[in-house]
């Protein structure tokens, strides 16, 4: 594959090529004055049939995700105390065996 | 709390909230890369007489349907990338509606050079002007999320 000969463009190719580029460069810098001086966004987003103002919508959308966040989080911690309740749950199971050979002992024993 | 960008659902959720205002964006990318396809397709493209500007620049129809291709894709990452940053990154956004412009640009000199009129004149002239329009968008919000000056 050989690179693309542009010697042989017509000059008038040449001639439009460099308007499209003045024309994009001009329309960049024209449309980041316009960004700058617009006011925040204030396009409209629809949820369950209501409209609600599309700044409001992001702040929803971030408090979706804060929210599904903590959730993970609480879940996690409830897996932690799920299991520390069956380590306490197994512990006491030991210990009570040994209350029981301990009892016994001190019966034996006559004290 | 506030990482640089979204994940799973909300990953989804984010690219279709922005993927209505950026259609004629992902319409453009996806026409690109499969312009490039139809290049690559074993049929030879190049030797039909409109197509005569093109055998002229390019001689080997494979090199302009792989640049098409790997264009396409590429606008089309950006594009993915845009939607899940939390932080909307616009420049990218501009950059390749600028690329797009002079693509179809010179798609429509490309045919033109070739002196036969065809049906490229009513379809690719109008996809500059759109990329036009998705140029003045993109920069709006460039200049939106630097802030007022």
């Amino acid at each position: 594959m050989a690179l693309p000969d542009l010697s042989q463009l017509p000059a008038w190719a040449v001639v439009l090529f460099v308007v499209c580029l003045a024309i994009i460069v001009g329309l960049a810098w024209f449309g980041e004055r316009m960004g700058k001086r617009a006011p925040p966004t204030t396009d409209n987003a629809r949820i369950l049939g209501a409209v609600i103002d599309g700044k409001k919508a992001d702040e929803l959308i971030a408090a979706v995700g804060r929210l599904s966040t903590a959730t993970n989080n609480n879940t996690k911690a409830m897996q932690e105390n799920t299991a520390a309740s069956e380590s306490v749950e197994s512990e006491m199971r030991d210990a009570r065996t040994d209350i029981r050979e301990l009892t016994r002992e001190i019966v034996r024993s006559g004290k | 709390m506030d990482r640089p960008s979204y994940s799973g659902q909300a990953l989804w959720v984010q690219v279709a909230h922005r993927f209505g205002p950026r259609l004629p964006e992902w319409f453009l990318a996806i026409v690109t890369a499969l312009l490039g396809v139809v290049l690559l397709l074993p049929e030879v493209t190049f030797d039909q007489p409109s197509w005569a500007g093109f055998r002229m620049l390019f001689g080997d129809e494979n090199l302009l349907g792989w640049i098409m291709v790997i264009m396409g894709v590429m606008r089309l990452i950006g594009l993915v990338v845009n939607g899940a940053r939390k932080h909307v990154t616009p420049r990218i956004r501009q950059v390749s509606a600028g690329v797009g412009c002079l693509i179809f640009v010179g798609w429509a000199c490309a045919f033109a050079a070739s002196g036969v009129i065809s049906t490229w004149l009513a379809v690719y002239p109008a996809f500059a002007v759109l990329e036009l329009a998705n140029i003045l968008r993109a920069s709006k919000d460039v200049g939106e999320s630097s802030g007022p000056t």
